[in-house]
């Protein structure tokens, strides 16, 4: 496999599929996301046999659909179809929610890198950022704990007395308020510099 | 908390690998790799869910994450033979193609006299005044 392929993106390396018929690109993909589609379609269909077989034929999909659908973040797109899938497959309706939850997610990803780039460059929007997000203390005080003592979830969980899964809920929702407070500082350094 | 972390929180990070998952789902990872496996598990569903669903069994995944992908060169194998097979050769009739240059030589040469008798006829009306 070529190394060039290894620092590619996602959708540059479905772009040379789509484009120049690269098996090496779609191959690349498949050992970066493989597991992952694996996996998910296992705790769906509670199978190993019928997860690789979706594993495959989601590949396959993919491999098809790479010329005549644009793509804008692969890795959102691919968890929505491995979820689609699995979940036809299983005869579950899928939610109108659900179809919210996953749009709403791809267009984070997309926002989260520009986002992160500003705020790492630009110290005043930091400082702003810390002050908005003081307010919700439980929350806080589970990410002071994640982030800067570099406690483990489960470790987290049995001090606060609460689940795993709960720790990770809160750490990510804790996440996304940050993004949106951060959304709301450029914005309104954005409105001050078209005031000066 | 510190100021310089909530640049640090939204540090994008790589998905998982297959050696990442089995050994979180195992729990055998070192307390430095488990905290960087954590942190992307505060930003990636995909992992998470991945993540989640093998959880639930423990036992060692490593077999079964690793999966064939020759089947990538085979179907693309298929979809090139399919494509063709689906393209109609063209059949060129030898005889055809001789007989029908041959018609189309006399035409041009009988077109040809045609032209040259109307000449010769206006020719000679013109001496008759």
């Amino acid at each position: 496999m070529k190394t060039t392929y290894l620092y590619q993106t996602d959708e540059a390396l479905l772009a040379l599929f789509a484009n120049k018929k690269d098996t090496e690109a779609i191959k690349m993909l498949f050992d970066r996301y493989a597991h992952l589609v694996f996996a998910i379609s296992f705790g769906i269909l509670k199978e190993v046999h019928a997860a690789r077989l979706a594993t495959v034929h989601l590949f396959i999909n993919i491999m098809d659909l790479a010329e005549r659908v644009p793509i804008t973040n692969f890795k959102a797109w691919l968890y929505q179809i491995t979820r689609n899938h699995c979940l036809a497959q299983n005869n579950i309706v899928l939610d109108t929610a659900d179809f919210l939850v996953h749009e709403k997610l791809n267009s984070a990803y997309l926002q989260e890198l520009e986002i992160y780039k500003f705020v790492q460059h630009n110290p005043e929007a930091s400082n702003a950022l810390f002050e908005k997000v003081q307010s919700s203390n439980d929350a806080e005080n589970i990410a002071e704990l994640f982030y800067t003592h570099k406690k483990s979830f489960k470790e987290i969980a049995l001090l606060v007395g609460n689940d795993e899964f709960s720790i990770r809920t809160i750490l990510y929702k804790y996440r996304l308020h940050l993004i949106q407070a951060a959304l709301e500082v450029i914005s309104h350094q954005k409105l001050d510099l078209h005031a000066h | 908390m510190r100021i310089k972390d909530t640049a640090y929180i939204m540090q994008p990070s790589a998905c998982l690998t297959k050696q990442q998952l089995n050994a979180y789902v195992l729990n055998v990872l070192e307390p430095e790799e488990l905290n960087a496996v954590e942190f992307h598990l505060c930003s990636c569903w995909f992992c998470y869910d991945a993540a989640h669903a093998l959880k639930q069994f423990k036992m060692d995944w490593s077999a079964h994450l690793d999966l064939d992908k020759q089947f990538i060169d085979e179907h693309l194998k298929m979809q090139n033979e399919i494509i063709a097979d689906q393209e109609v050769p063209v059949v060129i009739n030898k005889t055809f193609k001789n007989t029908r240059s041959i018609w189309t030589g006399l035409l041009f040469f009988l077109l040809l006299v045609s032209w040259l008798f109307i000449l010769y006829l206006l020719n000679n009306t013109y001496h008759f005044y």
